[in-house]
């Protein structure tokens, strides 16, 4: 490019920013239409792309950073050019017509706009989506819908003042440089394509993973007052609750290795500690489940604390590749109820995922050991399609939920009580009673019998029935959370090497990322970019 | 990324043609779903989106199936039972072992599943069975997730990636009764002495029940 002349390449720079901006824009859409949809970006849905939006909107970004690049050694030879050679020698006379002032400012406007929205996603590429408090985040949605603007009055301005709009495109391009013009599109695109992962591995965060003495006690309960988690750096990673809650949540973390086994500690700060887990209450109908959006998988209010973690052999952006946003983002797959975004990690490729699970966990010592494989086949007669989210497979034990079938209205409890006083501590419990877990152990009801339910209107009664720990692959690892004065702590710990097809080693080079859930079932805050997992010494499984 | 790709070309290609010409996405329903319907206990059917349910009709075969829960009780799901015909006096009685609605562990065998089934008319048909081999082999599906039995899960949630008896027997080497089971695990079928207990699931063919039946 940087040997045609002048117009050639303004005309070149056009042709790459304009699909440039259309990817931008359209991939940025669909990320505000999933995190935080306002009328514009509804209306819009069904026009915009579906599937991996970060992954499409950092390509395009690292392509607007190549096109800076190039634009500025445009300038360079112009500048050397023009002292040769006066513009009205080199430039097409319906070029020159577009040389009126109002024409200047609006392009320098226009430069000005796009080099503040590479400018902004860098920072919020490298401050992560939270940085001056979700500010600047506001800040680039706003400048990028001024650059639609801007497109249009562009358009219009260079109808108006040179004539045409294509005065700028294709027909004006000699034809001796189409060739050449080709070669540098495919280039580009080709080096955006190269340049994602060279800009993931460049901008990269690391944890420390320090071994310590065989000898030294590492206790999985909740409370990091352990001698040994003195010896781990802190590393903090702000995740961004978007939607209606926008919120920051900060996550402390902290990994340590001893021997074959590697320990995390994950604090993040919560008000109150969410333990009512979707309770039934006797209504003068039947039993009732306490929800607001439950059979739509958007319950936030009657819902347990939560945290993921994630780990994957890929940097990539939000997961690894793995948010798969839209409403039907998986070709030849279910439509998502939420409208919002599936989990399901590229062909051949497997995410690790730690879910803990405040309440239907409570008192297994364990976390749900899940992952996000390919997207699943749909199963007959299944009513929620999860994408490549499943949990590991499980042999025995876990939690099962107190209905028969779930439902929006009356719904018939599974199981009742063997002791109707077991209920008693449920009938009186605050929202957040930081002690009090609601649910109820299998081998303390029974099957549900109508002789059975004499249960005052008004009755409430938990819905997790925990039956024994998870036994099999879902039951890899150990974990206890604890939350004590506005923080969860919650300690886990796994053997380095994977004992499971649905687990990764933790080794060397694994990335992680983590997302907190408020007492919300599926909406959860996140980060972009991974930490990398760096052991003292290296681990090489 | 699906037919947009994390390739923008491909995306660009999958939103013109995919996106703009149609504006239609597919119905996301399983190619499998109509092949069966759920009945209540009373044998009336159910839209897929309701539960719970007894039974399941499977349209390709005409077969009812009984539906496992994970309650204790007559179609508890871990219940293991003994192979065993009464008809014929084959097999071995009272080996397996049953858990009632009242938690109580009892010995039991296929023989006392069936005479239930069929005296309390489950999903209103009186001719259950044991199925033959052909007939529970017709039920393993591939749900692509080995975590999964090898059933639709969505129908016949509660399976076990366990044995299930068939009605087909034989004489073993020994001079033992032995009876072929389908494990739902690995979709393999193999002999197994009816002194040793799986799971069982209960079939009816109402044509059949209907020519034999007054």
């Amino acid at each position: 490019m940087l040997l045609f002349g002048p117009y050639p390449r303004i005309v070149l720079l056009h042709w790459l920013a304009t699909p440039l901006c259309l990817i931008s824009l359209v991939s940025g859409l669909r990320l505000q239409a999933t995190s935080r949809p306002d009328n514009l970006s509804r209306a819009l849905a069904s026009l915009l792309p579906q599937g991996d939006m970060y992954g499409l909107h950092l390509w395009a970004a690292c392509g607007w950073l190549l096109l800076c690049c190039a634009y500025l050694g445009h300038r360079q030879l112009s500048q050397r050019g023009r002292r040769r050679n006066p513009p009205s020698a080199t430039l097409p006379a319906a070029t020159l017509k577009g040389h009126h002032p109002f024409n200047h400012w609006l392009i320098h406007l226009g430069r000005w706009l796009v080099l503040g929205l590479v400018i902004i996603g860098l920072m919020l590429w490298l401050g992560g989506s939270t940085f001056a408090g979700g500010r600047l985040l506001m800040l680039h949605r706003w400048l990028a819908w001024g650059l639609l603007v801007y497109v249009v009055i562009h358009s219009l301005a260079q109808w108006a003042l040179a004539g045409r709009v294509r005065a700028i495109l294709l027909p004006h391009l000699p034809r001796r440089h189409w060739l050449t013009a080709v070669l540098v599109t495919v280039s580009l695109g080709g080096m955006s394509s190269l340049a994602r992962p060279a800009w993931l591995w460049l901008t990269q965060a690391t944890l420390p993973v320090p071994n310590i003495a065989a000898d030294l006690i590492i206790t999985i309960d909740g409370d990091a007052s352990d001698s040994a988690w003195q010896q781990a750096p802190v590393r903090q990673v702000d995740t961004l609750q978007s939607g209606n809650d926008a919120a920051v949540v900060p996550v402390q973390i902290q990994a340590l290795r001893q021997g074959e086994v590697i320990y995390f500690r994950f604090s993040w700060p919560d008000t109150s500690p969410s333990l009512r887990h979707l309770p039934l209450v006797k209504t003068a109908e039947g039993w009732r489940i306490q929800q607001h959006g439950f059979s739509q998988r958007d319950e936030t209010e009657f819902y347990e604390d939560k945290l993921a973690v994630l780990f994957a052999r890929h940097p990539d952006a939000a997961g690894a590749s793995t948010l798969q946003q839209g409403p039907q983002p998986l070709a030849g797959k279910p439509a998502h109820i939420t409208g919002r975004a599936y989990h399901a990690a590229p062909a051949g490729e497997l995410v690790d995922v730690w879910h803990w699970k405040a309440v239907r966990t409570h008192g297994f010592n364990q976390l749900d050991d899940s992952h996000f494989g390919p997207a699943y086949p749909t199963v007959p007669g299944d009513i929620h399609y999860t994408g490549g989210y499943r949990s590991d497979p499980l042999q025995a034990g876990g939690y099962a939920e107190n209905w028969s079938w779930p439902g929006d209205g009356i719904v018939t409890p599974k199981r009742l009580p063997r002791d109707p006083a077991l209920l008693a501590p449920f009938q009186q419990a605050g929202a957040d009673d930081p002690n009090l877990y609601w649910g109820l152990s299998w081998y303390e009801t029974r099957p549900y019998s109508a002789q059975d339910d004499h249960y005052p209107i008004g009755t409430v009664m938990p819905s997790v029935l925990w039956k024994t720990r998870l036994e099999g692959d879902r039951g890899d690892v150990r974990a206890v959370a604890r939350w004590y004065r506005g923080v969860w702590t919650l300690e886990a710990a796994r053997a380095l090497a994977a004992t499971s097809r649905f687990d990764l080693e933790l080794q060397d080079g694994i990335y992680m990322w983590v997302a907190v859930f408020d007492h919300s079932q599926t909406r959860h805050s996140y980060h972009l970019r991974p930490l990398r997992l760096q052991f003292s010494g290296g681990v090489r499984l | 990324m699906s037919w947009y790709g994390s390739n923008p070309i491909r995306w660009l290609a999958g939103l013109t043609v995919s996106s703009l010409l149609t504006g239609c996405p597919a119905s996301g329903v399983g190619p499998s779903v109509e092949r069966y319907q759920k009945l209540d206990a009373k044998g009336r059917p159910l839209d897929v989106q309701q539960g719970p349910w007894a039974c399941v009709l499977d349209r390709q075969t005409g077969l009812i199936w009984e539906n496992k829960t994970d309650n204790e009780g007559l179609h508890y799901e871990a219940a293991t039972y003994s192979w065993f015909s009464a008809e014929q006096g084959t097999g071995r009685p009272k080996a397996g072992s049953c858990v009632g609605a009242d938690m109580g562990v009892f010995a039991c065998d296929s023989s006392d599943l069936l005479k239930s089934a069929r005296q309390q008319q489950w999903c209103g048909q009186r001719g259950w069975q044991i199925p033959t081999h052909q007939q529970l082999h017709s039920l393993l599906h591939d749900t692509g997730f080995a975590g999964n039995p090898r059933i639709a899960t969505g129908f016949f949630p509660n399976t076990g990636r366990m044995p299930y008896w068939t009605a087909d027997w034989r004489l073993g080497a020994q001079g033992e009764v032995e009876a072929l089971q389908i494990h739902f695990g690995t979709a393999e079928a193999g002999w197994l002495s009816t002194r040793h207990a799986a799971r069982l699931r209960l079939v009816v063919d109402p044509a059949v029940t209907r020519i034999t039946q007054p």
